[in-house]
């Protein structure tokens, strides 16, 4: 008589739910992404205090001059350096994104932590203005406002988290709400919490991991988004070194040959947008509870 | 209604005419808790037993406030929970506390042990760190386990062990009663022993009363001083254990305790079984509950909700049809 085997190896894979063979892959992804950031970050650092040239100042070369030793990167038609331009872009577009996400995070978050817990009409009343305002494609809402309010960093980041600020309310208020009737809101409602620490010291920590793993997704969009103002000429000055405007200064290059002008910019932005991305994608396979333990 | 004191003693806990009506699509009423009176003494346990969807869960948090009853009062030593406005509940829990039916969902998967208990203590009593931190250890101790486990987080914890922890978040701040929400009902059967061992092992030594919710008939039968039988949000028979388990009056009490197996070579009895499913709780008729269900029924029943008749010895039973005739 045969007696059966029991498939051991699927047995195993089964039991312990494939975290082996996913856990090194959100690794790779986050590595990469903190590695490029943290590449991006000490640039933005560095041109606070050294760039090859001043950014600012044009004429330094003859205008349009190719990549050599002198000028690593070129020379845009006015002859202002490539390299430092970029260096002090760093600057802008990092500086601006993360500011307009950390603004958006934590006005959102608090206001779709109350509304979630508290639920009722005041929740519902928030939760439709807030479809309304997402009726509205957030590029064109940002230029339509600083169109209308005018041009300056302060404005551009104020519009940026405004943007944000939707979403983030609505990923902690479903959070929130699908969790404030769980076990251990009720115990922690019973040991004397008053409603604002269930809510706050409870039930948002345990609630963050879809909340974070957006963060880096809406980072990604305001990074486009301010490149895409500048690009259009709305927000910052026109002789700021920001990427966005960097491009729109080298298009008519692009034409003639001299593609360095807007390359070099367009490939900060996707570098930055795409570790960006890369990050949200680990964190939200790492925060997924299903995956961790 | 007449109302029968049921307590031996004096009451710790009183509960009052307590309803609590969910309302339905459709404009209809879905009555949970149908006029609940419950007195639980000092140093006690009643036990409240009953079917799922009996009310016994919706009465344990209704008294608590961890969902707002509507109507009827509720007093813990003469002091009102309900009614009592919502700010004002958190004095309210250093009295009362309550042990939750699964120690998995009720602990914060955040928080280790060490936060967990030092919460409740930072919240109500005037204590300094060094203080808390030293209640804390007494704490873990009381309830078996070690000062090793006040690192550790739930998930690194077996279920009894939760369970042990959530029984020492309950006796942190000294409640003068705890409610018990089937707290073993969610362990394995190797640990429940364990832990029923432990809850009367503090009830001995602090003097608490036990509020225990349950369904299990053995376990109350072993833990309990007086037991209450719910019915569809009604106590239907209440009494000491000794006396409801030897002679169970109500037709739904015999129905639930015939149904209950026997741990006894030879032992037989006779099952009294009641026909269909529990009733519907959406709009009620004013009738006994178990009307269309009891094989004693008699054409007075459909006239009017009975109330609890005193038969004497704290013993008390909602069906005027036993009490005319006697077993």
């Amino acid at each position: 008589m045969k007696i059966a085997r029991l498939p051991l190896a699927t047995l195993e894979t089964s039991v312990v739910p494939s975290r082996a063979r996913r856990k090194p892959k959100s690794y790779w992804a986050l590595r990469i992404g903190i590695g490029i950031l943290a590449f991006y970050i000490a640039v933005a650092l560095l041109s606070l205090v050294w760039t090859p040239y001043d950014p600012l100042t044009p004429g330094i070369g003859d205008g349009y001059d190719a990549p050599s030793l002198a000028f690593p990167l070129g020379t845009d038609r006015l002859g202002a350096d490539m390299l430092s331009r970029l260096m002090a872009g760093a600057r802008y577009d990092l500086g601006i994104s993360l500011t307009a996400v950390a603004i958006a995070l934590t006005v959102g978050t608090t206001i779709g932590t109350f509304a979630g817990y508290y639920g009722g009409k005041v929740d519902i009343a928030i939760l439709r203005g807030v479809e309304i305002f997402q009726a509205f494609p957030g590029l064109l809402f940002a230029m339509l406002v600083v169109q209308a309010v005018g041009a300056g960093i302060t404005n551009v980041i104020l519009v940026l988290s405004f943007v944000g600020i939707p979403d983030y309310l609505r990923l902690a208020r479903a959070e929130i709400h699908a969790k404030r009737h769980w076990q251990y809101a009720e115990a922690a409602r019973m040991v004397g919490n008053p409603p604002w620490r269930v809510a706050f010291r409870h039930l948002l920590p345990n609630s963050v991991g879809p909340v974070l793993a957006f963060t880096s997704i809406n980072a990604a969009f305001s990074a486009l988004v301010t490149a895409s103002l500048g690009f259009l000429g709305l927000g910052l000055g026109p002789n700021t070194p920001e990427w966005g405007s960097m491009i729109a200064r080298g298009q008519d290059g692009v034409m003639t040959g001299q593609w360095w002008v807007s390359f070099f910019p367009g490939l900060a932005i996707m570098g930055l947008t795409g570790s960006f991305y890369l990050l949200g994608d680990a964190l939200s396979d790492i925060t997924d509870p299903r995956r961790r333990q | 209604m007449s109302f029968v004191n049921m307590s031996v003693g004096d009451a710790i806990l009183q509960v009052r005419d307590l309803h609590k009506i969910f309302p339905v699509e459709g404009g209809r009423r879905l009555v949970a808790v149908d006029g609940v009176d419950l007195d639980v003494a000092a140093g006690e346990t009643l036990a409240l037993v009953g079917e799922s969807g009996s009310g016994k869960s919706t009465v344990a948090r209704c008294i608590v406030r961890l969902i707002e009853p509507s109507g009827g009062e509720v007093t813990i030593d003469g002091t009102a929970i309900v009614p009592l406005p919502t700010k004002r509940l958190a004095g309210i829990y250093r009295r009362i506390q309550m042990v939750f039916q699964d120690p998995n969902a009720s602990l914060n998967p955040r928080m280790n042990v060490r936060q967990v208990l030092d919460e409740p203590l930072r919240l109500h009593l005037a204590l300094s760190g060094a203080e808390r931190a030293g209640r804390v250890r007494e704490l873990v101790e009381m309830v078996g386990l070690t000062p090793a486990h006040l690192e550790r987080y739930p998930h690194e914890l077996s279920g009894g062990q939760r369970q042990r922890v959530g029984i020492a978040r309950a006796i942190a701040v000294s409640p003068d009663i705890v409610i018990l929400d089937e707290p073993t009902s969610s362990l394995d059967v190797s640990v429940r022993g364990q832990i029923l061992g432990l809850l009367l092992d503090l009830q001995q030594r602090l003097g608490l009363a036990y509020l225990f919710i349950s369904h299990d008939l053995q376990v109350v039968q072993h833990v309990a001083d007086r037991v209450a039988v719910m019915y569809l949000g009604s106590i239907v028979e209440t009494g000491p254990v000794a006396d409801v388990f030897r002679d169970p009056r109500h037709p739904y009490t015999r129905a639930l305790l015939s149904a209950a197996p026997v741990a006894q070579w030879g032992v037989k009895r006779t099952r009294v079984r009641l026909a269909g499913e529990i009733a519907s709780a959406i709009d009620p008729p004013d009738a006994c509950r178990l009307v269309g269900r009891c094989p004693m029924a008699q054409p007075s029943c459909s006239a009017g909700k009975p109330s609890l008749i005193d038969l004497g010895q704290a013993h008390a039973v909602a069906c005027p049809v036993v009490v005319d005739r006697p077993t």
